[in-house]
């Protein structure tokens, strides 16, 4: 029961998998839209998901693990979306489980040694009448689709860079990440597009200290991150994509690199250090004083009672090129919305998880209701002007809004 | 006059340099528990006048031995050696001098000073000898240059500390950790409590407490600075006296250091990480590379080749009262980045230019030596100001300052 109309989508649904960070308030977000007659989500733990259904009017919940292709493809079977909200180890599984039910699919994220394999199903759910995005978060997500905006505007592309960051004013120390994660990301080789080719840096290469809009100062570093591949595959003759991120973790975990005490890999390969008659890895040690993410809940109260003030964050996505034989930069930033009306708003959210949900609900939406025509397995960018543009004025439009401002800067002589 | 050095780190050799080129000084005993290092040093130095020594500063005895006869030591070993140092030198019958108390394990000024340095006080003065605690750089001469401007004053109410730094060249977009001396004591001082002297008693604030913006002049200009465990405001109310009600120190923040402090990475209590328990500190210490030891490679042209990292500058204030009325002094040392002709001279004349720390303790030593200290347990601020600095002109490293005087004038 395909929905493709693109006012006549009463009765959609949609199948959530895995209830963390994000597929939580992707849920809410489906389960407070009208148009939608059911949400399922699911997860391996029981005590996460009944934790969820306390904010959900309208969804259902299943225990089943992200590997079970199986249960998974038939719960698929009657949904109009298959949006996959687990680590990327599963996302094969889970394409191959929206392949076999027939439905759509959508996920934020990938591994990167799986990128060619991911591309290599493009035939089948286009064969299928299927649509698959690919990385549509807010980033990888909102700024390919910003990427590819501007890349509109120009005769040519020559470089593109993608700068995160931000800065907190708050008296709790507190994450939005798993810190096992933060850490990996932070500890992987980060690379660049250069010279036709992906290549791997050290971590935190190529430091430089960029003023982000609303934000300030921010030392960003070279950090791993999907917009590479997928900007240096879609946009014809760029010539280098690089991502940088900054902010006070990362310039406290460069500096634990640079002492020595945090190393390239850590989470995957482990170092013992020999102090008096045991042994210890040192990354584990900071593991361990690394803070837990705080919950939607604990977010809201810490705001309420003022102890979280502001949260700065912002995405710039800078693209250079040539434009009436002019050299050209346009430059497209977003603001992470004012703390206090994001926790007004979703409950479950906190700001990294409100930005990068609302983006992948909305872009699944926009398949559910068929706005987004395009078919096969896509990355933002590759989406039609249309359907991009459409994307960031419903994003812009939702409360609280991501808003996209871009400036333009042409040499004029 | 002969002198133990014991320590042969950053600030021994040094010292030893210093002292091999003073004609008052006939033998320096290098004394350190790595007797290798010990004669390396000497080496560098080039003095006959220099005995390598192996001297383990955790044994009385082993302190004992290398003690007898001579008439004064420097001890430049960590704070927690100073008591057994002290014990030796009183038993054989010679001076002391030491350029820290503290925080050093679990030792902070505050205790360890009053609580166990000072308490030696008695036994000090039965022997007519004299124990100077605290003579570096700071503590040290920023105690004689907070008396010289005390001794302006008939009361004092206040002494504030406030030291500033920048560095020299423009920073690196990436900072690596490099406290530029321990890295133990660097995380110390800023995981540990700091203590001002308030209406007339000691208080204990939270590391990194009373956190303030101040003004040097250039190039130093705005630094954040924060309360910090230091000797200064242990020992000048008690010898200033005069009616003190108020001591602070506050210097630039290592951020590094704070929120390793304030991760864990400070501690000392053991927490368990896959299976094994471990005490982070020891961890964090055992990946930090340890301070160069600069004075081992340092010559001629490596003080043309290597400029200083740092640009320093201390203010003292001093509020109180004299025969007009309220007044406030202020003293401004530095800040000043030595010309390379000005580091030269420096070498030639101590054989390092590594003296901010040693010669202010050979001067307190010296002025121990030839009676020109009271006997007792005492700190910088107990010796003659004047003198003191007349001493560091001759030695050939004048202290140059400012000194502004404000009162408040009305004309009627």
């Amino acid at each position: 029961m395909k929905c493709l109309k693109e006012v006549d989508c009463l009765g959609s649904k949609a199948l959530i998998v895995g209830s963390g960070a994000q597929g939580r308030v992707i849920a809410y977000f489906f389960d407070r839209d009208e148009d939608m007659e059911l949400v399922k989500l699911t997860d391996i733990d029981r005590r996460t998901l009944d934790y969820c259904m306390k904010f959900y009017r309208k969804a259902e919940t299943h225990v089943v693990s992200a590997e079970d292709v199986e249960t998974l493809s038939k719960l698929a079977e009657d949904v109009d979306i298959l949006v996959n909200a687990v680590p990327v180890k599963f996302n094969l599984k889970l394409m191959e489980a929206a392949l076999k039910a027939g439905t759509n699919y959508l996920d934020m994220a990938f591994e990167y040694r799986d990128f060619e394999k991911i591309i290599g199903l493009h035939e089948k759910f286009r064969s299928e009448d299927l649509t698959a995005l690919v990385a549509f978060g807010v980033s990888p997500g909102l700024t390919d689709v910003v990427v590819g905006l501007a890349a509109d505007e120009l005769d040519g592309v020559e470089e593109v860079r993608i700068l995160l960051g931000g800065r907190e004013e708050s008296d709790v120390v507190y994450t939005t990440w798993s810190p096992e994660i933060f850490l990996d990301d932070c500890t992987r080789a980060p690379m660049v597009y250069e010279d036709g080719e992906i290549k791997y840096l050290e971590p935190f290469s190529e430091p430089e200290v960029v003023e982000l809009p609303g934000v300030g100062k921010v030392r960003v570093y070279a950090h791993p991150h999907e917009e590479v591949f997928t900007v240096s595959k879609s946009v014809k003759g760029v010539r280098r994509v690089i991502v940088k991120m900054g902010g006070e973790e990362m310039d406290f975990l460069c500096t634990l690199y640079r002492m020595g005490i945090l190393y390239k890999d850590a989470m995957v390969r482990g170092r013992k250090v020999r102090i008096d008659d045991v042994e210890v890895d040192p990354a584990r040690l900071i593991l361990k004083f690394l803070p837990r993410p705080i919950t939607g809940e604990e977010l809201r109260e810490y705001v309420e009672r003022g102890l979280i003030r502001e949260v700065k964050g912002t995405v710039l996505v800078e693209v250079k090129g040539l434009k009436d034989g002019r050299r050209c930069v346009i430059r497209s930033y977003s603001p992470i919305p004012p703390i206090r009306e994001i926790v007004e708003a979703v409950p479950l959210a906190n700001e990294t998880s409100y930005v990068t949900s609302l983006c992948a609900y909305t872009a699944a939406k926009m398949v559910v209701d068929g706005s987004i025509k395009s078919r096969g397995v896509l990355f933002p960018e590759e989406l039609t002007r249309e359907e991009r543009l459409e994307f960031v004025k419903r994003i812009g439009a939702f409360r609280p809004p991501i808003k996209v401002k871009t400036e333009m800067s042409m040499d004029l002589n | 006059m002969r002198v133990l050095v014991v320590g042969a780190g950053a600030q021994g050799g040094p010292c030893a340099s210093i002292l091999s080129r003073d004609s008052d000084v006939s033998e320096i005993i290098l004394g350190d528990i790595n007797l290798n290092l010990a004669k390396r040093v000497a080496d560098r130095i080039g003095s006959e006048k220099v005995v390598p020594k192996r001297v383990d500063a955790s044994s009385l005895d082993s302190l004992v031995e290398a003690t007898k006869g001579v008439d004064v030591v420097i001890n430049l070993t960590l704070p927690r050696f100073n008591l057994n140092v002290m014990r030796a030198a009183l038993k054989c019958g010679a001076h002391y001098v030491d350029t820290a108390s503290g925080p050093d394990l679990d030792l902070h000024p505050i205790d360890y000073m009053v609580g166990k340095q000072l308490e030696m006080d008695e036994e000090w003065k039965r022997a007519g000898l004299t124990a100077l605690i605290s003579c570096g750089a700071t503590p040290g001469l920023t105690n004689v240059l907070a008396r010289y401007l005390c001794d302006e004053l008939e009361r004092v109410h206040e002494v504030r500390f406030r030291v500033g730094e920048a560095p020299v060249r423009k920073e690196k977009v990436v900072k690596t950790w490099n406290p530029g001396w321990s890295p133990e004591v660097a995380l110390l001082y800023r995981s540990s409590p700091a203590v001002v002297f308030e209406d007339g008693g000691y208080k204990r604030y939270p590391p990194c407490s009373g956190v303030e913006e101040y003004v040097f002049p250039e190039p130093v200009g705005r630094c954040t600075l924060a309360l910090v465990d230091h000797e200064e405001c242990v020992t000048i109310p008690r010898f200033i006296g005069k009616g003190i009600r108020y001591v602070d120190y506050k210097n630039v923040v290592d951020e590094i250091a704070v929120v390793l402090g304030n991760m864990g990475f400070a501690s000392n209590e053991p927490v368990e990480v896959g299976g094994v328990k471990v005490v982070p500190r020891d961890v964090l210490l055992k990946l930090v590379k340890p301070p160069v030891n600069e004075f081992l490679t340092e010559s001629e042209e490596t003080i043309k080749s290597r400029p200083p990292d740092y640009v320093y500058c201390t203010v003292i204030i001093v509020r109180g009262e004299d025969e007009e009325g309220s007044v406030e002094y202020r003293l401004i040392r530095g800040p000043h980045v030595p010309s390379v002709e000005e580091r030269l001279e420096l070498f030639r004349r101590f054989g390092t230019e590594l003296i901010g720390v040693a010669l202010p303790a050979v001067v307190g030593a010296k002025m121990c030596v030839e009676g020109r200290s009271e006997s007792g347990v005492i700190a910088p601020e107990c010796l003659d100001p004047r003198e003191f600095l007349r001493r560091m002109a001759r030695a050939g490293a004048p202290v140059k300052f400012r000194k502004i005087v404000i009162r408040e004038t009305l004309i009627e």
